[in-house]
């Protein structure tokens, strides 16, 4: 039997028992350094700061790690259309407890990405969650709050059939470039 | 004459230097560019240390036009800085997601700062810092890791801004915190040294 999902609207905040996934870059560089996840993956870009302060994860009550790699991989690179190269990604898991207990995190919401119209590039993410960052002196603590991210995510290596996505990403691709900007995408 | 390994470091010309912590003389012979590295308990013979140097001499290269300068000591620290030239290249969204380039004087003063402390440290205790991680962060700031067995360290070096870079180290063993800031300009705190001396060498 499906498990029920806890009634919970965008802009409400995730359980604390709960995971988000956050996809994490992760390049030969990075492979060669010790205890990753790359400590870069949990700060901030400017485009996230001028969103409010913050950090796309999904909801992992919500979609598979598969899922995760699938969407990101007939995503297009921003401002081009260029698909991401998902194979240059890991997922780790965070708690929603955990995150919560930071100080300088304000929440950790739902925030799906459902779009009114197929856009091909831009898939729709219903698992889509934001990690809320205060903004008031991010500078001062995000040595802090990133360190205590990477320590956490350290032990929480998703795993994810990687050749089940490829297959994924490949139909996904190839029916994209065949649908008519009107219809719903395939995913 | 062989020499004993008592009296090799009296007996051997300056700047033949024994090396203790090391263990071992890293010689060559200047006359034909040959190294030769040699275990303290290989036999020297007088005749032959007129000809060998020991190689201390110091590491020095160039960034862009910054000239940097590392003892011998500081090998590994200078292999970090190498493998961090790449950082430079990384354009606009470099991760596909948004995340910015950085620029030149934001990753000279993240180079400065591990120049600076780690010669710092070997000149006054005699101790060599271990071999940090030197990274971008998502918005074009430049950040040092540390994770040793002993403590953890993160500094992060803002783009385009020049007055403080704010750092948070940790302890393993009681995990006591240690967070505090230095001036970008500042040549070292002693505070940050002594923290850096302790946990990370």
């Amino acid at each position: 039997m499906a498990e029920r999902l806890p009634d919970i609207k965008k802009g409400d905040s995730l359980p604390t028992n709960d995971d988000v996934y956050r996809i994490c870059i992760t390049t030969d560089r990075d492979k060669k350094a010790e205890n990753i996840p790359a400590t870069k993956s949990f700060t901030l870009s400017t485009p996230d700061k001028d969103d409010n302060y913050r950090l796309s994860v999904d909801w992992a009550k919500k979609t598979t790690p598969e899922e995760v790699l699938i969407r990101e991989g007939i995503r297009y690179k921003s401002n081009t259309q260029i698909y991401k190269n998902y194979l240059l990604r890991e997922i780790f898991a965070l708690n929603v407890g955990f995150l919560k207990s930071l100080s300088e995190i304000k929440d950790v919401i739902y925030d799906p990405t459902i779009l009114e119209k197929f856009v091909k590039g831009k898939p729709d993410n219903p698992a889509h969650s934001s990690v809320l960052f205060s903004p008031e002196n991010y500078e001062q603590y995000e040595s802090e709050i990133t360190l205590k991210i990477r320590e956490h995510a350290k032990d929480k290596f998703v795993n994810v059939d990687i050749e089940t996505v490829k297959k994924e990403v490949e139909k996904l691709r190839a029916l994209n470039d065949i649908v008519s900007p009107d219809e719903k995408g395939p995913i | 004459m062989p020499l004993t390994q008592d009296k090799k470091t009296d007996y051997l010309p300056n700047p033949l230097i024994y090396d203790r912590k090391e263990n071992y003389f890293l010689i060559y012979k200047t006359n034909i560019e040959d190294v030769i590295e040699s275990r303290p308990e290989k036999v020297f013979f007088a005749e032959h240390i007129s000809f060998l140097r020991y190689n201390k001499l110091p590491i020095e290269f160039s960034i862009k036009g910054y000239d940097i300068k590392l003892s011998y000591r500081l090998k590994h620290i200078a292999e970090a800085i190498n493998d961090s030239k790449v950082l430079l290249d990384l354009e606009e969204d470099w991760d596909d997601d948004g995340a910015n380039a950085t620029n030149f004087a934001t990753y000279k003063n993240a180079i400065k700062f591990l120049v600076n402390y780690s010669t710092h440290i070997l000149d006054e205790f005699g101790l060599v810092l271990k071999k940090p991680f030197i990274d971008i962060t998502r918005d074009g700031s430049i950040s040092i890791q540390w994770d040793t067995d002993t403590a953890v360290f993160l500094i992060i070096f803002k783009k385009n801004k020049n007055e403080f870079a704010y750092y948070y180290g940790q302890e393993k063993e009681t995990n006591s915190p240690f967070k505090y800031r230095v001036k970008i300009n500042e040549n070292i705190n002693n505070i940050t040294a002594e923290w850096l001396k302790d946990y990370l060498t």
